[in-house]
C-alpha cells in the first residue's frame, strides 16, 4: 500500500475533490458577499446543470463539449432569472431568503426527480486514457478536473483582483453604499455575481460529471462541504475559500483512503469547530 | 376570553384528538405537536439572534439516551425523556460555551458540524446505538395505554406544558434580557448584562426541550436511527420557525401546523410533493417575508377597517 503509485493516488485525489468543492465553494461566496445571504439552492444549481449535460448529451446525442457549451450558458441565463426575479426582492433579509433558497432546493430536486427518475445515470467520458508517471497512473478525466479547476480558479481570481467588474464587486461587498455613491451599478453587479457563481457552479459540473454517477440528491454533498470551506476559509475571502478547500479535499482524499470515509467527515467537521473556536472568523478572513 | 389564551388551547387539545378519532390522522396530530415544540423551541434560540442547524442533534440525544436507558436499565421513561432532555441540555453548554463566541452564519455552521458529527457518530457506535440499521423495541412509558389515542393526549400535554414554559420564559425577566440581546447586543453588555450566559442559557433551553420531544418521539415509535436526526430534521424544524413568522410567539405554531399537515396532504403526490412543498416556501416567504403569522395581522387590520367603515356609513 505504502508506495508511490498510491500516495499519488491520494495525492490526485485531492486535488480532484479540491478543484471540485472550490468552484461550488467560490460560488456560493461570492453570493454570499455580496447579498449577504446563503444560497442553499447552490449545489442543486449544480445538479441542474450536470442533469442538462446528460439531457443533451444522451437523450439529444449531442457532443459533451457542445452540450456542456449549451448547459453552462442556460445555467448562467437561470442565474440571472433567480437573480432579477426572487433574490432581488428578499435583498437584506436574511431569513425569508434562506428558506427561498431551501424552498427552490425542494422545487428543483422534485422537477428533476420527476422528469429523469431517481435512479443514478452516468454519461459516458469523452476524455478516455491514462498518463502514466513515475509508475502512478492518472486517468484524463482526473486530469481534466484539475487542469481545468486550476485554470477557472485562476482565472476567477484574476477577474476579482485585476479587471474593473471585479473591482467593482469587491467594492460593492466591502461597503453597498459607498459604491453605489461612486456609480457602481449595484443590480449590474448582482447579475455578473450570479452568473459567475451559477456558471462556476455548472462549469464543476461539466469537469466532474465524466467521473460520477448523477442522480437528483448530488447536490446535497457539494453545498454542505462548499458552506464547511467558506467558513473555514473565512467568508468573502477567494483566498480563503482557496485554502478551506484544498484542505478539505485532502482531508477527505487521504482519510478516505487510510481509514474510510466516515472518519474522513468527522476529521473534517471537528477540525472546522476547532479552527472556529481559535479563529472565529475563518482562516484567512478577508481584508480591506 | 383575551386573558386566557392558554386554557383555550388547552381545551382545543383536549378535545382535537378525540374529535380526530382516525389513526392516521392522529399520528399526524402527534408529529405536529411535537414539530410545534421543536419549532418553539428555536423561537427561544432566535429570541437571542441565532439560528441552529444543528437541533436534530440534541432530538437524537435525548432520544437515544432515554431509549438506552429504558432497554438498558430499565429506567422508566418518563424519567427518561427528562434525562435525555438534561443530557442535551449539558451538551449544548458544552458546545455553546466555546461556540457561543461566534454569531451569525458562523454559529449556524457550527451548529451543522455538531449534527453531522453526531450522525456520524451515531450511525458509526453499533454497539450503541445499533448503527445505522437503529434502535428497536423502545417502550411506551408506563401508565400510557397502547394505541395512539392515549399518546396522543401526552403529545397534548408535553405540548401545552412546553408551550407554558417557553411562553412564560420569553415574558419573564430573562426574555426580555435575550430580546435586548437580539436587538442591541452591544448595548445590553454595555449596561452590564453577561450576554454570552444569557445566550448560552437560551441555548440549553431550547436544546433541553428539543431533547425531551426527541424522546418522546423515540417512545412513540418505538425505533430510531440516525437517519430520523439528520441536519435537514433541524433545517425543517428552522423553516417551520421562519415560514410561520418570527414576531409573534404564535408564529412557529402556525408554521409547524401549516407546513405538517401540508406535507401530509402532498405525502401522495411522490416527487411532486417536494415541487409542490418547495414552490409554496419560496412564494410564501417572496409574498410575505414576515412569515405567515403578518397574514393574521393583515386580516385582522382589514377586517377592523371594514366594521370602522359600517359603523361610520
Amino acid at each position: 500500500m505504502d508506495s508511490f503509485p498510491f500516495y499519488m493516488q491520494v495525492f490526485t485525489n485531492g486535488v480532484v475533490l479540491s478543484c471540485f468543492y472550490i468552484l461550488v465553494a467560490l460560488g456560493l461566496n461570492l453570493i454570499m458577499g455580496i447579498m449577504h445571504i446563503v444560497n442553499f439552492a447552490q449545489g442543486t444549481v449544480y445538479m441542474l446543470s450536470a442533469m442538462l449535460l446528460y439531457l443533451l448529451c444522451i437523450e439529444v446525442g449531442l457532443n459533451y463539449f457542445l452540450s456542456g457549451a449549451i448547459s453552462i450558458a442556460t445555467t448562467a441565463g437561470l442565474g440571472i432569472l433567480m437573480e432579477r426575479f426572487l433574490f432581488r426582492r428578499l435583498l437584506g433579509q436574511f431569513l425569508p431568503s434562506l428558506v427561498m433558497s431551501l424552498g427552490l432546493l425542494l422545487a428543483i430536486e422534485g422537477g428533476v426527480w420527476l422528469r429523469f427518475g431517481i435512479i443514478s445515470k452516468a454519461v459516458p467520458s469523452p476524455f478516455r486514457g491514462m498518463v502514466k508517471f513515475l509508475g502512478a497512473s492518472v486517468s484524463y478525466e482526473r486530469l481534466v478536473v484539475i487542469i481545468g479547476g486550476l485554470l477557472l480558479i485562476g482565472g476567477l481570481f484574476i477577474f476579482i483582483r485585476h479587471t474593473k467588474a471585479g473591482k467593482a464587486i469587491r467594492a460593492a461587498e466591502q461597503d453597498r453604499e459607498a459604491a453605489i455613491l461612486h456609480g457602481i451599478e449595484i443590480t449590474k453587479i448582482c447579475r455578473l455575481v450570479f452568473i459567475v457563481s451559477f456558471g462556476l457552479s455548472a462549469a464543476a459540473a461539466f469537469l466532474v460529471t465524466p467521473m460520477l454517477v448523477i442522480d437528483p440528491n448530488i447536490g446535497h454533498t457539494p453545498l454542505l462541504k462548499g458552506l464547511v470551506i467558506i467558513v473555514l476559509g473565512g467568508m468573502g475571502s477567494v483566498t480563503g475559500t482557496l485554502a478551506g478547500g484544498f484542505i478539505i479535499g485532502f482531508i477527505e482524499s487521504m482519510m478516505g483512503s487510510f481509514f474510510d470515509p466516515t472518519i474522513a467527515s468527522i476529521v473534517s467537521f471537528i477540525l472546522l469547530m476547532g479552527i472556529l473556536l481559535v479563529r472565529p472568523s475563518g482562516l484567512l478572513p478577508y481584508r480591506m | 376570553m383575551k386573558g386566557h389564551p392558554f386554557l383555550i388551547i388547552a381545551i382545543v387539545l383536549a378535545v382535537l384528538p378525540f374529535l380526530i378519532g382516525d389513526p392516521y390522522w392522529l399520528h399526524v396530530y402527534i408529529m405536529t405537536c411535537l414539530n410545534i415544540c421543536l419549532a418553539v423551541s428555536l423561537r427561544v434560540l432566535w429570541n437571542v439572534g441565532l439560528l441552529s442547524c444543528g437541533h436534530a442533534a440534541f432530538m437524537g440525544i435525548g432520544a437515544y439516551t432515554s431509549a438506552l436507558l429504558a432497554k438498558g436499565i430499565g429506567l422508566t421513561p418518563w424519567l427518561g425523556m427528562l434525562a435525555g432532555g438534561s443530557l442535551a441540555f449539558l451538551v449544548s453548554l458544552a458546545l455553546g460555551y466555546p461556540a457561543l463566541r461566534l454569531t451569525g452564519i458562523y454559529f449556524v455552521l457550527v451548529t451543522f458540524a455538531f449534527n453531522e458529527v453526531f450522525f456520524l457518530i451515531a450511525t458509526r457506535l453499533r454497539e450503541f446505538t445499533g448503527g445505522p440499521s437503529g434502535l428497536l423495541g423502545i417502550p411506551r412509558p408506563t401508565g400510557i395505554p397502547s394505541g395512539k389515542m392515549a399518546y396522543a393526549y401526552f403529545a397534548s400535554g408535553v405540548l401545552l406544558i412546553t408551550l407554558t414554559i417557553l411562553f412564560r420564559f420569553e415574558r419573564s425577566r430573562v426574555g426580555r434580557i435575550w430580546l435586548a440581546i437580539r436587538d442591541t447586543e452591544l448595548r445590553s453588555k454595555c449596561v452590564g448584562i453577561q450576554t454570552t450566559q444569557y445566550k448560552l442559557f437560551a441555548f440549553g433551553v431550547s436544546s433541553f426541550f428539543a431533547g425531551v420531544v426527541g424522546a418522546v418521539y423515540a417512545h412513540y415509535i418505538g425505533f430510531i436511527s440516525p437517519s430520523d436526526f439528520t441536519i435537514w430534521q433541524s433545517i425543517y424544524a428552522q423553516i417551520y420557525m421562519i415560514v410561520g413568522g418570527v414576531v409573534a410567539f404564535a408564529g412557529p405554531v402556525l408554521g409547524s401546523v401549516v407546513l405538517t399537515v401540508l406535507s401530509e396532504f402532498l405525502r401522495a403526490a411522490g416527487p411532486l410533493q417536494s415541487v409542490i412543498y418547495g414552490t409554496l416556501l419560496a412564494v410564501v416567504m417572496l409574498f410575505l417575508p414576515g412569515g405567515l403569522i403578518s397574514l393574521v395581522g393583515y386580516f385582522s387590520r382589514l377586517f377592523r377597517r371594514r366594521t370602522k367603515i359600517s359603523s361610520n356609513g
